[in-house]
């Protein structure tokens, strides 16, 4: 409730409404004036139209409005007329404009409850119901309206039926003219029209008024009177075709109004002796062409509206066609090109099966994956013949070197074994042309006795089982001369694992057999000499061994007797004899001494080596030590200096510094400021040791003399000494595999060098 | 056999004779016995050792008939004489035999010619009570 009142408190609906009302009230106002005998019955009423049309266009809440106007208009109509008491004609005015009011609601409900939409006039369907609504909807006005006259009995129930007709037909006409004119002219106006398009509706205007005027606002005494209406509907029906609602709408407008104010005027077709009953006639036959004109725009609007969507739906089932119709153009000619692509490339292919690597397949700019394929398919001919042109030529040499291999017969046989190939080598070793052998069987070669044996077959079969089979073997050549051969078969095997032959290396190795069973022949010999040497020197040794022991009792006895004499009978002997005694002694001491150092000496050859590693400063501080002990009177300046590790016998090491060390101190003792050094150094990868004096040194022409046993290159008054310690110390670094030398001059000291193998390992 | 306290076993006449005109030369003399050779020195030893008797043997080690190495052998290898003390006589000539000798069992050596100090000196090291009394 209170939202209707909100809603009817806004201005515009106000507005509206009350401007319904106006409007709504002077046409019924003119309309009236044609009323049936004051009982505002009248066959001419707009309202009906405008009410309907206002209610469709500004919606339901418009009624008051129509409810007012249609009260007001009956009451001032009734109330000029004089037609009741004031009671009495206001009761009737409420009735009529109840189901005025009614009449309109009815038919805007029922036009929203069963037409979708705005588009009424545009379907025939839509134009049918249309027309079927208002025939309905008017019924209730004139129901109610005829009624409450006649029950106010300003009619008599006599003449009800005509009231009641008179009364639908009117509102029936007043509706279908005027609520489609409304309607149409409602719509926003365009004039976007060509100047054909508006001489034609001028013309079509113009038409309707002069042929209108024609047949309603002349003599109705013309003979062809009856037939003129039909040419009207004729025009109309044309202008349907031609004019939109507006126009068309606005041309029915003028021939109602011509055809009601003709007849009213006593004019035209429908001119009789009643105006009432003429105006029924007009209104009758403004309905038919109403009805008609409707039903026809809607028929044509239809029809042209489907011939359009037609038209509109070839267009483009047309522009479609095109469209594919191109892009199978276009489709067509990419597949031609592709085919022609996809030709080149299968010839390029066709070309490689033949191993023709040359040819290249054109490569577009597309990128696609054909200039992929092709892309492709171009390196890996480029590949193969680099390849193929690699192999060729690694081929050619490979057949080049074998062809020409002098020392070695490199040949071929099938398997079945028939030579197939043969080189330079084969022909020199055994006598044959590769025009002699080949195509002979390969047991050419092996002795008789062989062949009895089945070797050559043995041999192939060998070969295969191992991949390879060598052998050394008596072979014959073409002269029928025998040689000492080592031969090599190889199978050879195609990339499917058949058997395609046999390669055959030979080699002449009579001479090397020769050489080899000379040089067994001289290792034997050599062997026996040297168990005999090594014989010869257990002998040797066993027998130097016995000789220093059996010599050392009788001088043990020479001095023990000796020394008993010179001490027990010294008073019986004079001087002389006393120093002969001495010098006998001294003697045999001395011999003593020299059969022990040749003792030591020859024990040195029997001795095992026992290697190690040797830290030769250390060795060289210890043997220092016992040459100091040794000869305590020495005063040289003795110095270590860096000396290179070394791998070999500790105990012999040592026994060579003792005496390097001892005969540098000795040499150096008669000089003023003895100095003695020993070091080392790397020569060419080599460790070199040496041990350098300022002693007396030697003369280089003695270096012969040096290393030999008992050699002295010094008086023994000068220098005590037995000459076997550089003998020892020779023996020492050559069983070592090492070198040992020296140099020197008279007065200006000597140096001594030796090396040790194994001792740069370290 | 009290008197024969040590057996010097030598084939060398001469070196025995050295040996004896050394040890002559103190109180020791009297005591000692030798052998030519160690068949001999062992036959006696056999026949004559009892408890602590000889109380040391100073042996040569080349000889005929049975070397020192094998008198070693021997006496070692008899539980009634392997406790006898042995010292080996030796000239610088038998390195590997005295080498032999030690790995034997012996325990001392004497370089020839016999000199008397190192005989007390041994015979001290094996606990006996010596006291040499020069002639001279």
């Amino acid at each position: 409730m209170v939202r209707t009142l909100t809603a009817y408190t806004n201005g515009r609906s106000v507005l509206l409404m009350l401007l319904t009302g106006v409007v709504y009230f002077v046409s019924a106002r003119l309309g009236l004036l044609l009323a049936f005998e004051h009982t505002n019955a009248t066959p001419v009423w707009p309202p009906s139209g405008i009410a309907l049309a206002a209610m469709l266009l500004f919606g339901h809440r418009v009624w008051p409005g129509i409810l007012l106007g249609a009260l007001l208009a009956n009451m001032y109509v009734f109330h000029s007329n004089q037609a009741a008491e004031l009671p009495v004609i206001t009761a009737m005015s409420a009735f009529i404009s109840v189901g005025n009011t009614l009449e309109a609601v009815c038919g805007w409900y029922l036009i929203r409850r069963y037409i979708p939409g705005n588009r009424i006039f545009v379907q025939t369907g839509h134009t049918f119901i249309f027309i079927l609504i208002v025939l309905i909807a008017c019924l209730v006005s004139s129901a109610v309206g005829p009624l409450a006259v006649s029950m106010a009995h300003v009619v008599s129930w006599g003449d009800y039926p005509l009231v009641w007709f008179t009364w639908w037909l009117g509102d029936v006409t007043g509706m279908l003219v005027f609520a489609p004119l409304l309607l149409a002219w409602s719509k926003p106006l365009r004039f976007n029209w060509s100047w054909r398009k508006r001489a034609e509706v001028a013309a079509a205007y113009l038409l309707v008024l002069c042929i209108g005027s024609i047949v309603f606002l002349c003599d109705s005494s013309s003979d062809l009177m009856f037939v003129q209406p039909y040419v009207l509907i004729c025009l109309l029906v044309l202008a349907a075709f031609r004019l939109p609602h507006r126009e068309l709408f606005t041309c029915l407008l003028f021939i109602s109004f011509i055809t009601v104010w003709g007849t009213i005027r006593d004019m035209g077709v429908f001119a009789s002796v009643s105006q009432h009953e003429g105006l029924v006639a007009a209104q009758l036959f403004v309905l038919i062409m109403a009805i008609t004109i409707l039903s026809a725009k809607a028929a044509i609007d239809e029809r042209r509206h489907a011939v359009d969507s037609l038209t509109e739906a070839h267009r483009e089932l047309q522009r479609l066609m095109a469209e594919r119709t191109n892009n199978l153009e276009l489709s067509r000619k990419r597949l031609a090109e592709q085919q022609r692509r996809m030709e080149d490339l299968l010839a390029v292919m066709l070309k490689n099966t033949i191993l023709d690597f040359s040819a290249r397949a054109p490569v577009s700019e597309k990128g696609d994956e054909l200039d992929a394929l092709a892309v492709g398919l171009n390196t890996m001919a480029e590949e193969l013949e680099s390849y193929i042109t690699r192999l060729k030529d690694s081929e050619e040499r490979y057949r080049l070197v074998v062809e020409n291999v002098k020392d070695y017969a490199i040949f071929m046989i099938d398997p079945q074994g028939y030579v197939l190939t043969w080189n330079e080598g084969a022909r020199n070793i055994k006598g044959y042309s590769a025009e002699e052998v080949i195509g002979r069987h390969f047991s050419l070669f092996y002795t008789k006795e062989e062949i009895e044996r089945n070797e050559p077959e043995y041999n192939l079969k060998m070969a295969m089982k191992h991949g390879r089979f060598e052998t050394e073997s008596l072979r014959v050549k073409k002269d029928g001369s025998l040689f000492f051969a080592d031969i090599v078969y190889t199978p050879l095997y195609d990339s499917a694992g058949n058997l395609e032959g046999f390669t055959k290396i030979t080699r002449d190795i009579t001479e090397k057999k020769r050489a080899e069973e000379k040089i067994i022949r001289l290792n034997v010999e050599l062997e026996q000499n040297i168990a005999q040497l090594e014989m010869a020197n257990k002998e040797l040794e066993s027998f130097s061994y016995s000789v220093s022991h059996d010599l050392r009792a009788p001088l043990r006895a020479i001095h023990g007797y000796t020394k008993i004499l010179s001490e027990e009978h010294k008073a019986s002997l004079n001087e002389d004899a006393r120093r002969m005694m001495d010098s006998v002694m001294a003697n045999a001491v001395r011999m003593g001494k020299l059969i022990d150092e040749l003792l030591a000496f020859s024990r040195l050859g029997r001795k095992e080596l026992v290697k190690e590693r040797i830290d030769m400063e250390a060795l060289a501080k210890e043997a220092l030590r016992e040459v100091k002990e040794a000869r305590p009177e020495h005063k040289a300046d003795i110095r270590i200096g860096k000396l290179a590790p070394a791998h070999a016998d500790p105990a012999l090491v040592r026994q060579v510094l003792i005496n390097l060390l001892s005969n540098a101190v000795k040499f150096s003792h008669a000089v003023s400021s003895p100095a003695v050094e020993i070091g080392s150094y790397t020569e060419k990868g080599e460790i070199v040791y040496f041990v350098r004096d300022n002693g007396v040194g030697f003369d280089m022409k003695y270096y012969n003399k040096l290393f030999g046993v008992f050699q002295r290159l010094h008086a023994r008054e000068e220098f005590e000494g037995t000459g076997v310690g550089l003998a020892i110390v020779k023996r020492i670094i050559t069983r070592h595999g090492g070198r040992i030398w020296a140099e020197s001059k008279p007065g200006e000291g000597a140096v001594f060098y030796f090396t040790l193998p194994n001792g740069k390992a370290d | 056999m009290k008197e024969f306290e040590i057996i010097l076993v030598d084939d060398s006449p001469e070196d025995t004779d050295l040996a004896l005109r050394e040890l002559r030369k103190c109180n020791l003399v009297n005591s000692i016995r030798t052998f030519e050779n160690g068949q001999q020195a062992y036959d006696f030893i056999m026949e004559h050792a009892t408890d602590g008797i000889p109380r040391m043997v100073l042996l040569d080690l080349n000889m005929p008939v049975m070397d020192g190495l094998e008198f070693i052998q021997r006496i070692k290898a008899d539980e009634k004489t392997k406790g006898i003390p042995i010292a080996v006589l030796t000239s610088t000539t038998e390195l590997p035999d005295i080498k032999e000798s030690l790995r034997m069992g012996v325990k001392s050596y004497i370089p020839k010619p016999i000199v008397i100090e190192d005989v007390v000196k041994i015979a001290v090291d094996m606990g006996y009570h010596i006291q040499i009394v020069r002639k001279d």
